[in-house]
Order: structure tokens, then sequence, then C-alpha cells
């Protein structure tokens, strides 16, 4: 008995201004269950932040969002502003990278909290309004919950301020959590106390999120499942350790011999030759061609799209998908 | 994944179009409202440039270009009207109360309140860019000094410093100069320090530092062209400004004195004859006008050309 | 295929340390909240604590740290940016503090830093070409022709072109900028290079070619490098030694390899432990609890001892002090590994 994905976007399509520019994203679809982690990785430039604020609705207006985004049954898309703004906070919520941006730094955290139950559920008492707020914290491994109410942002660490912005996320119990680079801007050993929450939350509150980093390395740790963007496509997705065991995309195994470790010998690190293509630049191939070692003459004509392998991979290549 | 609600494609539906091949390298194209604001922008440098030009050409070919001697008092001459409204070309503007030509007079009054507001705005400009250089690089002692001596100067009105001028040197264009200058300097001052004292800590001055570069090179070659853009627009609105209050101080009798005219001068004797000849006023108000928007026209402008930190920082654009 | 598994080293044994810190701190002062900051009470903000280590010609050092470790700070005062409070900074065995200003203008070219923000270190109103020569004007009198001919082999060294010369840093990505800002760094000629987190803001791709290319500078012109960074993976690529801060103070130094297969110091074993690898299967991160404390009010005794799963009431009291562990090593730990 399958349970079905609580969150799919088919073919999601985001663009500016079509002349000058290639859309941001092109033709990004995936699903997550609930209960399960999808991350969605690559560098600066390739869409998964705005794939992940189209989520929400919240991609700049100037942008254009054509395909189909799922959740819970219903096209987002085609939701009124209203009940756009009914779901966020509640049926979906989002953690940003620096919450020292993310909260309001005149207003106190309990202040802040209260603001977000309040608006969503009004009929609560202010007393149940706070019980709930301090459940938020410890659940978040804040102590002395109420005491932290009453702190203002400036007055608690970056790990603690991060807590915080987890605990508005999950105040009311949502759906998906779209999480974009949560931990990117802690130091290392806050990183791993995050991380450990984060995949304590997924499996007690059974929440499906979406993770984007950029390092793989926090993909690897909490997502069952992950999908390589570059310049706004897929290139490949599917079972994180399968991925990371045999990366079958070019970029995905330029990338993935590029990372730093602090385990393998003393080695010269791969570097992928060239940058990633500017936005005004159009491809009528792969959008890898130009920086592709393995790139084949049917590579600059057609674009390869992303099929599946085997019940657990995709890849948009026709390296790899030719030989299949 | 049987039952995925979007199934990729195992086999491609309808392949799309080939895009043609574009390598277009050309600055991401900005919204058709952007567009028009960038354009009109140009064109309010352009007016304000040529309004500006019409001044200064005044100013220095004045000599050439008055039909008639701006002193020369012609009594029976008295408020002859302008051109069009019963007048001749003679005194296209007609004549004042002394017979003098208007238009004359107009001309000649440009080359004082344009003089003048240049010879105050560029001594406050580089007396008070100097300080606020010494002020916010070196700080310590020099910036407490400097700030307390400007804490001073702002504590007195404009009015008493005039008049103090007004006491040691008696009336005249350089009483208006000297105590325009004396209180502008202070924005400057101001305006300055504050920007070197966020650039000092911006991490290529740290650079330059490391590199061994001397403090006073550093100002040099890395702080002045950066203040420079401020410096310039502040200076461009204080032409206007200087002009304004020369003419209220040659209006209060404190400044320009008779023959000589300026713009002020002529608003001041032409007060009482509103009704016989308006243009005595309207001819120096609208000299005024037209030059100060025609400065601040042409500052908005060059505060965008000057600086050439041309392209923005949208690098970290997250998409 | 360019694999090594013994990093080069260009040190001798018997050379004298191109750098050595010792007892270095540097105290900010602060005003505490309520009417003791009134009256002149202040707690001062302890970023370096009493830091002694060496770095001899052509080695590639690293300094590793999270927020509060003073690393920064310390760099600052090896490039001397900043005045410590105690202690000195030696070069070639003649301290900064004891220079007189001609000297140390020359003093300085010996040592070039690169900063972290490739967007905020690079004058943006300057052209490559005057960014890159700046540390060429301001110690030689040099020609236009001539500067602009050694400004473009500056640039081909770190992998730019000619080209690249009349352009303003808006033009340029992230990584490129840094590559400007080594050639500069490298354009004074110096004999050490202080790099403050150099790669940290650029992506990943990105980041391995400044890598590499830091590498290879440093293997062809034997150039002694000072490499801060929180980043232990990249630090393992490039550094030859490392030093481990916290709170300021340095509680492990020794060979790379060794310091992080084998820690001595909890804290180095909880770094190491908290770093997510992309394996297939990796291990659970055991993350180290609490957090860190603020340098104004350290602990007691052994900074680290909240947090320090082999904490006694002695780490409590007493500090420890940094001895030598045999094979080059390092420790400060009342119980390290043995």
């Amino acid at each position: 008995m399958m349970i079905p994905p609580i969150l799919s976007v088919c073919d999601l399509t985001i663009s500016f201004d079509k002349k000058r520019l290639r859309d941001a994203v092109q033709g990004v679809s995936f699903s997550v269950k609930p209960g399960e982690a999808l991350g969605l990785a690559g560098e600066s430039g390739c869409g998964k932040s705005i794939t992940g604020l189209s989520i929400m609705g919240l991609a700049p207006k100037s942008g254009k969002v054509t395909g189909k985004i799922e959740f819970d049954s219903e096209n987002l898309l085609d939701f009124s502003p209203k009940r756009m703004r009914k779901i966020r906070g509640a049926g979906i919520a989002m953690i940003f990278q620096d919450p020292s941006n993310t909260l309001n730094p005149v207003m106190t955290i309990g202040a802040q909290l209260a603001e977000q139950l309040r608006w969503h559920r009004p009929e609560l008492t202010k007393a149940q309004v706070r019980e709930i707020c301090e459940q938020a914290l410890e659940s978040v491994g804040i102590s002395s919950p109420r005491e932290r109410l009453s702190n203002y942002p400036h007055e608690i660490s970056g790990g603690m301020r991060q807590r915080v912005a987890i605990a508005s996320a999950i105040l009311l119990s949502p759906k998906l959590i779209i999480a974009d680079e949560p931990t990117t801007a802690l130091d290392v050993t806050i990183q791993a106390q995050i991380l450990e929450l984060i995949r304590d939350l997924k499996s007690t509150l059974q929440t499906a999120i979406v993770l984007i980093s950029h390092d793989i390395g926090v993909i690897a740790q909490i997502c069952e499942n992950m999908a390589v963007m570059y310049a706004g496509t897929i290139v490949e997705s599917g079972v994180t350790s399968k991925i990371l065991a045999a990366p079958l995309h070019p970029y995905t195994k330029g990338l993935l011999n590029a990372v730093p470790s602090v385990r393998s010998p003393n080695r010269l690190l791969e570097s992928i030759s060239g940058t990633v293509p500017p936005p005004s630049q159009q491809f009528s191939g792969c959008i890898f061609y130009d920086r592709c070692q393995f790139a084949m003459p049917e590579c600059s004509q057609i674009n390869p799209k992303l099929l599946h392998i085997d019940g657990e991979r995709s890849v948009a290549c026709h390296l790899v998908t030719g030989a299949y | 994944m049987q039952d995925d609600p979007c199934p990729l494609p195992g086999v491609p539906a309808e392949a799309p179009a080939a895009k043609a091949v574009n390598v277009a390298t050309l600055a991401p194209a900005a919204s058709k409202l952007r567009r028009v604001a960038i354009q009109l922008r140009r064109k309010n440098g352009m007016i304000g440039l040529i309004i500006v030009l019409v001044a200064v050409i005044a100013a220095l070919f004045g000599d050439f270009l008055m039909p008639h001697d701006p002193v020369a008092q012609i009594v029976q001459n008295r408020f002859l009207p302008p051109v069009f409204d019963g007048g001749t070309w003679h005194h296209v503007l007609g004549s004042d109360n002394l017979g003098r030509d208007i238009l004359s007079r107009t001309i000649a009054g440009a080359r004082v309140s344009v003089g003048v507001s240049l010879i105050v705005v560029a001594c406050a400009l580089v007396v008070g860019t100097f300080l606020g250089l010494v002020a916010g690089y070196f700080g310590g002692f020099l910036d407490s000094l400097i700030m307390r001596i400007t804490d001073f100067e702002l504590s007195l009105p404009f009015i008493l410093i005039a008049l103090i001028f007004l006491a040691v040197l008696g009336p005249g264009a350089l009483t208006a100069i000297l105590a325009l200058a004396a209180t502008l300097w202070i924005n400057y001052a101001r305006l300055v320090r504050a920007e070197v004292m966020k650039l000092r800590t911006l991490e290529y001055v740290t650079a330059a530092r490391s590199i061994g570069v001397g403090p006073f090179t550093i100002i040099r070659r890395h702080l002045i062209p950066a203040i420079l853009p401020p410096v310039i627009v502040m200076a461009t609105l204080d032409l206007s400004w200087a002009m304004i209050f020369e003419a209220s101080l040659s209006f209060l009798g404190l400044g320009v004195q008779p023959p000589q005219t300026s713009w002020g001068v002529m608003i001041s004797e032409g007060r009482g004859f509103l009704t016989q000849n308006m243009w005595i006023v309207l001819a120096p108000s609208l000299g005024i006008i037209f030059t100060a928007m025609g400065i601040n026209l042409l500052g908005d402008f060059l505060q965008d050309a000057l600086d050439s930190e041309s392209g923005s920082n949208s690098e970290g654009a997250e998409l | 295929m360019g694999s090594e598994s013994e990093s080069t080293s260009y040190v001798r044994k018997d050379q004298q340390p191109l750098l050595k810190v010792t007892g270095l701190q540097k105290y900010f002062s602060t005003t505490s909240k309520g009417l003791g900051g009134m009256f002149g009470r202040s707690l001062p903000l302890r970023a370096v604590d009493d830091v002694t280590f060496e770095v001899m010609p052509g080695e590639v050092f690293g300094l590793v740290g999270e927020s509060g470790s003073g690393k920064s700070t310390l760099g600052s005062m090896v490039a001397h940016l900043i005045k410590p409070t105690a202690g000195t900074v030696e070069l070639d065995g003649k301290p900064w503090s004891t220079l007189s200003d001609r000297e140390l203008g020359a003093k300085r070219r010996d040592v070039q830093v690169v900063f972290q923000n490739p967007y905020g270190s690079l004058d943006p109103r300057w052209t490559v070409e005057k960014i890159v020569g700046e540390p060429i004007v301001t110690y030689e009198r040099i020609g236009r022709r001539a500067l602009r001919e050694r400004v473009a082999e500056f640039l081909l060294a770190v992998g730019l072109s000619v080209e690249h010369l009349d352009r303003l840093p808006s033009q340029f990505s992230g990584g490129q900028r840094q590559r400007v800002a080594l050639a500069r760094a490298l354009a004074g000629n110096p004999r050490l290079l202080v790099a403050d987190e150099p790669v940290s803001a650029l992506d990943v791709s990105v980041q391995a070619q400044v890598i590499n290319l830091m590498r290879d500078l440093h293997e062809r012109q034997s150039m002694a490098m000072l490499f801060i960074s929180h980043n232990l993976a990249v630090v393992h690529h490039l550094c030859e030694r490392v030093g481990i801060l916290y709170l300021g103070k340095l509680v492990e130094v020794g060979p790379v390899d060794v310091v992080f297969s084998s820690p001595l110091h909890p804290y180095t074993r909880s770094l190491l432990d908290a770093i997510p690898e992309p394996d297939p299967h990796p291990s659970r991160l055991i993350p180290l609890k609490g957090e860190i404390p603020s340098p104004i009010a350290p602990p007691s005794g052994c900074h680290f001892h909240p947090r320090c799963i082999r904490a006694t009431v002695r780490c409590g009291e007493v500090a420890p002090v940094i001895t030598a562990k045999g094979g080059d090593r390092h420790v400060a730990c009342h119980f390290p590994t043995d």
C-alpha cells in the first residue's frame, strides 16, 4: 500500500523576461512523501532557492510560474492569495538561512510566535497560546522555555535563534517544511545539533521536508532522496545513498570530487572546468555541454530529459540514458 | 513509482522545438518601466546641463550679451513695459524704477549670483572635505577637536554669523561669500567624516593597509574617489542654497552693494514697484528658480555618471 | 592522477622559524550593562588569550576555529593590522613592535593578506590592473608599461587572462575576485601569506579551483601560508600543520594528517565528529552539547570543560597548559587521548 506523496512538483518552470534570460527554473519535477526528506542540492544560481520559495508562493512577483505544485492533493498554483496565506506557516512552513534576518529584532520571541499562532488559530486563549509556544520551544531543545519567550533575538545565540526559527516552523504542525540552507550560517558543532534536531522532528512529527543546501554532506545526513540541480534544471535525482555511492551525471561526479574531505588522504581536488553559464545564455542542447568532459556530438543539439533509470534513480544525460 | 501523480517522462512525449542558440551576453533586460526611468534621467540631465550652461554663459559673457549698460539710469524711461505688454524691443523686459534695462541687469546679476555661489561652494567643499577626511580617518583627538568646532558653529544662527562678518568687514560681496562659506563647510565635514568612518572599515581599505600603503596615499587613492559622488551631489544642492541665501543677504542689504547688482538686490529693489513693472522682481526670481532647478537636475545626472562603480552587486542573488 | 599520500614539505628542521608568535593576547574592552558600565567597570572580551606557535619558511599552517575562537583577530595581529594587548609577533626573529616606521613599511611587504569577502576586499572603483599593481607601486618606482606587464604575469599565475586587466571587480564572479585578491597578495612578493577564510564564500566547484591554485602557488614559490578557516576539510587539503583554537586559546597543534586521524584534544575530536561527509551511508553525527560560550565571560579553568565529556572537577579549576606530546604535537588538556 503506497502512501501518496504530500508534495508533488510537476514540470515547474519559472521565467522572467523570456527574450533575454534563460528560465530561472526549467521543467523541475520531484515529490516528497510524509515523514521523508528530499534534498535539493546545487551551487549558487542553480535555482534551488527560488524553487523552494515558489512552493510557498513567495517567488518574486515578476516571475511567471507554470506547471503544477500539488500539495495534499490540491494544486497550489490555483490557490487565491487568501488561501495561500492560510497555508503558509500552518500547512507548509519555511526555515531560512540566517535567523538574524528572519526574526524581528524589535519583538520578543514569545510575541513573534504568538502572532503566528493567533493568525492561524484566532480561537485560542492567551494561556493556550503561551503553552503551545512553550511546548514548541521545548521540543526544539531550548531549556527554560518560559524565560526564552521574553527574550529578544539578539539576546540569544545564533544556534538558539535557528532553534526558535524551527520552533516557529513546527508551531502549527505543518505537513511540509521547506528548509533553505538552515545550517549554513552556523558553526559546525552547532550545525550537528540542528541536524540532529531536524532528523528527530522528521520522525516524531512525520513532516515531509524539502532541504535546500549546497552542502551535500548535510543532505546525506537527513535526506532519503535528493535531486541535483544545475542552472535551473534537475540533472540527477533519486535515492541519496545510491547517488552518492555511484553518481551518474557528469556534473554530480564533478561536484562530489570537488568536495574536500577530512577522512580521505590529502589528494588533489578535482574541479569542474569553466563556470556556471550566466542567465542570459541560452542553450539548444544540454546545459552542461560546455563543461562536460564526456560530451558527445548529440549533447549540443538535443537537450537530455530527466529519465527514469530504474525505480530509484533518474538522470538527464545522453551518455547515461543512451546506455540503458 | 507506478502511481506517481507526476510521471517523469520515460518516453519523451513531444520533444520541444530546439531553442535557437543565442549566446547573448547582454546585461539582463530591465523592465519597461525601468527603461523609461533611465531615459528620463538622461533627459533631465540634459535639461539641467542646458540651463546651467545658459546661466554660466550669462555670467561669463554677460558683457557682450547685455543690450544696455545695467547701471545706466535714464530716468525718462522709467517703468517701460516689456515687449509683449506694449513695449518695444529696445527694452525686452522693460525698465525699472530708475530707467535701467531689466534684461541687462538680470544678466549682470547672473554673474554675481552664480559667481558668488560657485566660490562659496568651492571654499566650503575644500575646507569641509579636508577636515572631514582628517577627522574621519584619524579619529581620536583630531576628530573630537574638529567635531567640537562644528558643534559650536552649528549653535550659532546663520544671521549671527553673517552679522559678525558684517561688523568686521562691512557689507559687500566678500562678506556674503565668507559668511556663507563659514556656514556651509560644516555640512561637508560631517558628510565626509561619516562616509570615511564607514569606508575605513571596509576590507579593501584594510587590504591597502596590509600591503603597507601609507594613510595619506590611502586617502588620496581610495577614499577620495569614494566620497566624491555624495560630495558632488551635496555641492550641486548647495549651489542653489548659496544662490538663494546670497539673494537673501543682498535683499537685507548685507551683501552685494549697488551699483553692483545681483538677483537678490534686484528683488529687494523691485519690491515696492510690483504694480508698475513686476518684471523687476519676476526676472531675477525666474533666474534663481531656473538656475537652481538646472543645477539640481545636473547634480542628479552627475551622481550617476561620476560613480564608476557600475553594475550592481547582484552576484549573491540566490535563485 | 596527481594524488599525493605525503604532503610536500619544504621545511628543513634546522631553519629559523619565519613567523614566531609568543604569548599573543588581544583583549577588547566592552562596557558592561547596567550601572557597572557607567562607573568604568568593563569586562574585557578575550579574543585571543596567550597563543604561541611557529610557522617555518615555506610551510602551510592552518588555524582552525569556530566563532569566538579568535582566529581572525590572530590573523590580523600576525599581519600587524591590529596591535596586540600583550605578547609578540616576530618575523624572521624581529618583533613587529620593535621596528621603526621605515622598517615597518618594508616588513609589511613580507606579509600579504587575502581576505574572506571577495566582494569587499577589492576597491570597486579600481580596475584589476590598479588593484593588483597596488603593492608593486607602493614599494617600487616603476614605469606604466613595466607595471602592466608585471601585473599581467601575476594574473596569468592565478589563472586569469590579460583581457581582465582593465575590468572592474563588479564584472567578475566571486571565484574570479578571489583570484584577483590572490594575485594582489602575490604581487607584493610576500614571504608569508595570511589567508583569512579565502574560500568560504565560494561555491564548492569554485572552491576546489582556488584551493588547487593555492596548492600550486605554494609548491612553485615555496611561500609560507597561514591559512585561517572554520572548515577542517579544506584545511586538510592545503595545510601541513594545523592549530585548533577554542575561545582564544590554542588547544592542539600538530601535523594535519595525524591530528585529524587521531586527535588528542576532546574538542578536536568533537569537531571531527560533527562534520557531515557526503558518504552513501554516513555515520551519525555526534553533536557536541551546549553552546559556544561568550569570549567576554569564558568558563573558568579549561574553557572547554562545560561541554567536555571527560571533564572533572580539576578541569573547571585549573587551566591546562599546552604541552609537547612528541612527534611535533602539542595539546592543552588534563586528559588528552593517549
